[in-house]
């Protein structure tokens, strides 16, 4: 019905609606409506509405705004500069002292956090003054802080995999467990880095912080047990099988509002602005959602992922190649494409080729959010680091992309070790879930 | 960015709508956290956890798509644009605007006719609670329709602005910039709590 | 040529969409009829279930593979077809399946533009327990997954708690305890590996899931009389065959699940519980005093002849009236 050229012509004219500044899912919905009027008739066109009910009334899909809730409460809690004070007892002592902070405070925030930038705009707000002051290399802190903040979708809960799991119809409960792994191991590879280059160049690490006495050590420890209690709560309901991810995220918000009243931060002001800036991301998340179903209910019916797939195999590409051209295809479009935007205009045909090669879901999941980490911090455009640059407030964005690089580098390096080892990711939901997938 | 006279205008109606919308998110949480406890604990079910879960997803999002729009929050990607001359950028900041209003009213169209069938068949909801479909449905249609009516006037004030050259054009429909998205994410997080703290993630 | 866009099944009942693709690809050869179709399961392209009668009526798809248990939400006259505790085994089912057809074809043809190609069942649906269940008494006390209303109102008359969860979430809801039983068909059962999770087998069929395959008016009336006539007869052939694949799969499945003689599911070591004629007479009873004054009630809303086609039609095939 269509052909690969068709559908090539489809995708560049859908990148270039979204070049052309039309929002992201107007872009979406007019290639959709352009393949239901030229290919398919008036009918697939009139179901709109009812496809974007379907689409909308999810309660799979709460979980987005439940845990975007949960964030947007814990940060006006202000928990995180305790976490972040707390952390810097432990770790100052390594070579390359608060920079590790850095990186296991943007870890440990991930753990409640759904969103990279957030975590960015979080970790940056409370770290860049300190290392500042302190007198630390600038590339490397602002470099450590972009990259390390990305782990924020990799290690549950995470937005990109709600959405990656609710578009693939993929176990979210399975993905979230299968990110903790690589999100470890990434953070620990960021560590054993600033570590080498500590111990090369020690005048990268700044003046350290005075040594706070035991007692006072372990009394800040306290700090972070909020955040380390609300991920307990969240995953530890869905490890028990007491709840859903949906569910799990629920009792997280619920956990996010006790932690704000031990705070005596709580106020109807401060509910209020949590619950408006829920609403708005949540509004401009789902309505790309529903233009991007409706144009993946338009490309499943006009059989393109059939067709590419068939394409493909003719040309004889094995797995390993795939795999790699998406490497390629990721990188390339990660440089000028925000990230949930790219993942929603590509899982609908990126998807059924790769389950037709014999992939597994789950693997691929952890596959594309890593992918997503790489763009979040590649120019000209990666969130992250204009986050990152917009809290340090002075200075040229190029030193956070010099200093970001490597990082980049480390997380193409655990892509390898994701296509090398796929138990990095699958071992831990098999030995939880007694996983039979699909 | 507040003297934009049509924000000036609906900015109350369509904020506060957008507040129901983040309570309903807050019930659900409420609500399915209570069933997970009892659940566990009691061993009763609240029933339809999920069901209602949904209903609040669809309104919570239509609630607040006028409110996002107002707020420039719908995500547009700003690399060409910003390297355009002002007056380039101009045309196509009122194409977007006409754009998302098409969307908007089609969206609310279809909207009203998936309400309408579900009058017309009475259609229950199929799962325990036999909901009227209509019910969750009209509340959806109605945000839907708040969203279409903001978005159209708000297209036909950019196109207003572009004819009389006016420079409100750029400041109230223009792509946001990274400065602005900067800003405004270090505001929530700072906890100034403007309410409009809000993030791609 | 004519061309026919048709949606198919789940694409997790890999059986069922290899029958339905195989069939679709082989439709014009077939029946002689210049043909093509154009098939996706309709979770691929994002088709919900219980959307399928509007899309016929709107002409979406031509031709839609229905879960009429699901689709029921816009009309509930269909889901009188198997409504639970009426027919508690495949022949009775049957029996029953066939006294309704003209009925549902007449009504699909008024409310839906849509005509009835085929109607079978998926499979009987069995209760699957992680706790010792002798009979249906056992389940007092217990939580147990329910998807329609009528299923919850069995289960409350049994004592237990109905808990609404998705298809997907039963597994690990049954493997964590979150429910203690879920209602399926062996072959889901089995390919879902609940067997895993769950200790007893309870076989008695509370329904059959009935499902069909309806093709939209205008596309139908496209083809000639003779046409007509050999398309029904080809999709007959598929009735035929889904109807033995319901029995001898269910069989299989239920076999293998419980340690028995096994062919072409996976093997496992449930305990398959005897029906007592007791239990039998329970359903029954649930019948006629709890799901059949509720589905008068809601049908009679939406048409005050639903009881009488039905006590004509089903019930008068297996005994049973709605007073
Ligand atoms: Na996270
Ligand atoms: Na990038």
């Amino acid at each position: 019905m269509i052909g690969v050229m068709g559908a090539f012509g489809g995708f560049l004219t859908m990148l270039a609606l979204m070049f052309s500044g039309l929002p992201v899912a107007v872009s979406l919905f007019i290639i959709g409506v352009l393949g239901a009027t030229l290919y398919l008739g008036t009918p697939t066109l009139m179901v709109f509405g009812g496809q974007a009910w379907g689409s909308l009334n999810d309660f799979v899909l709460t979980a987005i705004p439940l845990f975007i809730l949960l964030g947007e409460l814990l940060v006006r809690s202000g928990v995180t500069d305790g976490m972040y004070r707390s952390l810097s007892d432990w770790l100052r002592r390594l070579p390359g002292g608060l920079l590790h902070s850095n990186v296991a405070s943007c870890t440990l925030f991930a753990a409640v956090s759904g969103s990279s930038v957030a975590t960015a705009a979080t970790m940056g707000t409370v770290a860049v003054p300190i290392m500042k002051e302190r007198g630390y290399d600038e590339r490397i802190t602002l470099g450590s802080i972009a990259a390390g903040a990305t782990i924020g979708i990799l290690i549950p809960p995470s937005i990109n995999m709600i959405i990656y799991g609710s578009m693939s119809n993929t176990s979210i409960g399975q993905l979230f467990v299968a990110g903790i792994i690589p999100g470890l191991m990434l953070s620990g590879m960021f560590m054993l880095y600033i570590l080498i280059v500590a111990v090369i160049r020690p005048a990268i690490a700044g003046t350290p912080i005075p040594i706070a006495p035991l007692s006072v050590k372990l009394r800040n420890l306290l700090d972070i047990l909020p955040p380390m209690a609300i991920f307990g709560l969240v995953m530890g309901s869905i490890y028990l099988g007491w709840a859903t991810p949906s569910e799990s995220a629920a009792l997280g918000v619920m956990g996010a509002l006790m932690v704000t009243m031990a705070k005596r931060r709580f106020s109807i002001a401060l509910l209020h602005g949590a619950l408006l800036a829920t609403v708005k991301l949540t509004a401009m998340i789902l309505l790309i959602i529903i233009a991007a179903k409706y144009l993946n209910f338009i490309i499943g019916i006009l059989g393109i992922p059939q067709v590419l797939a068939r394409t493909i195999t003719e040309y004889g590409v094995s797995q390993l190649q795939l795999i790699l051209i998406l490497v390629l295809f990721y990188l390339v479009l990660g440089c000028f494409l925000e990230t949930l935007s790219m993942m929603i205009a590509t899982i609908p045909i990126v998807v059924p080729v790769i389950v037709s090669y014999g992939i597994d879901p789950v693997w691929f999941g952890v596959f594309l959010v890593v992918m997503m980490e790489v763009a979040l911090i590649t120019p000209p455009l990666g969130m992250n680091l204009y986050i990152v640059q917009g809290v340090r407030t002075s200075g040229s964005i190029v030193d956070v992309m010099i200093g970001a690089l490597p990082f980049a580098a480390i997380m193409l390096g655990m892509v390898a070790l994701l296509i090398l080892f796929p138990g990095i990711a699958l071992w831990l939901p098999e030995q939880m879930f007694d996983r039979p997938l699909r | 960015m507040d003297d934009n006279p049509l924000e000036r205008i609906l900015g109350p109606v369509v904020r506060l709508v957008a507040l129901l919308g983040g309570y309903a998110i807050l019930a659900v949480a409420v609500f399915v956290s209570l069933e997970v406890v009892l659940r566990r604990t009691v061993g009763v079910s609240l029933q339809g956890a999920d069901e209602f879960g949904g209903y609040a997803l669809a309104a919570a999002a239509a609630f607040g798509f006028a409110y996002t729009l107002m707020l420039r929050g719908h995500t547009r990607i700003e690399l060409v644009l910003e390297r355009l001359p002002r007056r380039a950028a101009g045309v196509f900041d009122v194409l977007a605007m006409l754009a998302i209003a098409g969307m908007a009213v089609f969206l609310f169209w279809r909207g009203w006719s998936v309400m309408g069938e579900s009058i017309e068949f009475r259609s229950l909801s199929g799962t325990p609670s036999q909901t009227p479909l209509w019910v969750p449905q009209a509340v959806w249609v109605a945000g839907l329709g708040l969203f279409a009516v903001y978005s159209v006037l708000a297209a036909g004030h950019a196109l207003w602005l572009a004819v009389t050259g006016h420079p409100g054009l750029h400041r109230w429909y223009g792509a946001k910039s990274l400065e602005e998205e900067i800003a405004e994410e270090k505001a929530s997080v700072t906890g100034r709590g403007t309410g409009i703290g809000g993030d791609a993630p | 040529q004519t061309q026919l866009r048709v949606a198919g099944n789940f694409s997790q009942n890999q059986k069922h969409v290899g029958i339905e693709s195989g069939f679709f690809a082989d439709l014009g050869a077939a029946s002689g009829v210049d043909v093509v179709a154009n098939y996706n399961p309709m979770d691929v392209v994002g088709v919900q279930a219980s959307d399928a009668f509007r899309m016929l009526r709107s002409g979406t798809f031509d031709v839609m593979s229905v879960q009429i248990g699901m689709a029921s939400r816009d009309d509930p006259f269909f889901e009188g077809i198997d409504l639970i505790g009426v027919s508690t085994d495949m022949e009775a089912l049957r029996a029953a399946v066939d006294a309704y057809r003209a009925a549902f074809d007449a009504r699909l043809q008024a409310r839906f533009n849509a005509k009835v190609l085929t109607l079978w069942p998926f499979g009987p649906q069995v209760f699957f327990c992680n706790a010792p269940i002798e009979t249906l008494e056992d389940l007092q006390g217990l939580r147990i997954r329910s998807f329609t209303p009528s299923m919850s109102a069995m289960i409350e008359h049994f004592g237990a708690t109905p808990v609404t969860l998705q298809f997907s979430e039963v597994y690990p809801a049954l493997q964590r305890g979150v429910v203690s039983c879920g209602v399926t068909s062996p072959t889901s059962a089995n390919t879902g590996n609940w067997p895993e999770v769950t200790t007893h087998l309870l076989p008695l069929a509370v329904s059959g899931s009935v499902q069909g395959h309806f093709i939209n008016l205008n596309a139908w009336n496209r083809f000639s009389e003779e046409e007509q006539i050999a398309l029904q007869d080809a999709f007959a052939a598929l009735e035929d065959q889904l109807w033995e694949l319901a029995l001898t799969a269910n069989g299989d499945a239920v076999s293998c699940s419980t340690g028995g003689e096994c062919v072409e599911h996976k093997p496992f070591d449930m305990t398959l519980v005897e029906i007592g004629d007791a239990d039998q007479a329970a359903i029954a009873e649930v019948a006629e005093t709890v799901v059949l004054p509720i589905w008068r009630d809601t049908c009679n809303a939406v048409d005050p002849n639903c009881s009488t086609v039905w006590n004509e039609t089903v019930g008068a095939a297996r005994g049973l009236e709605i007073r």
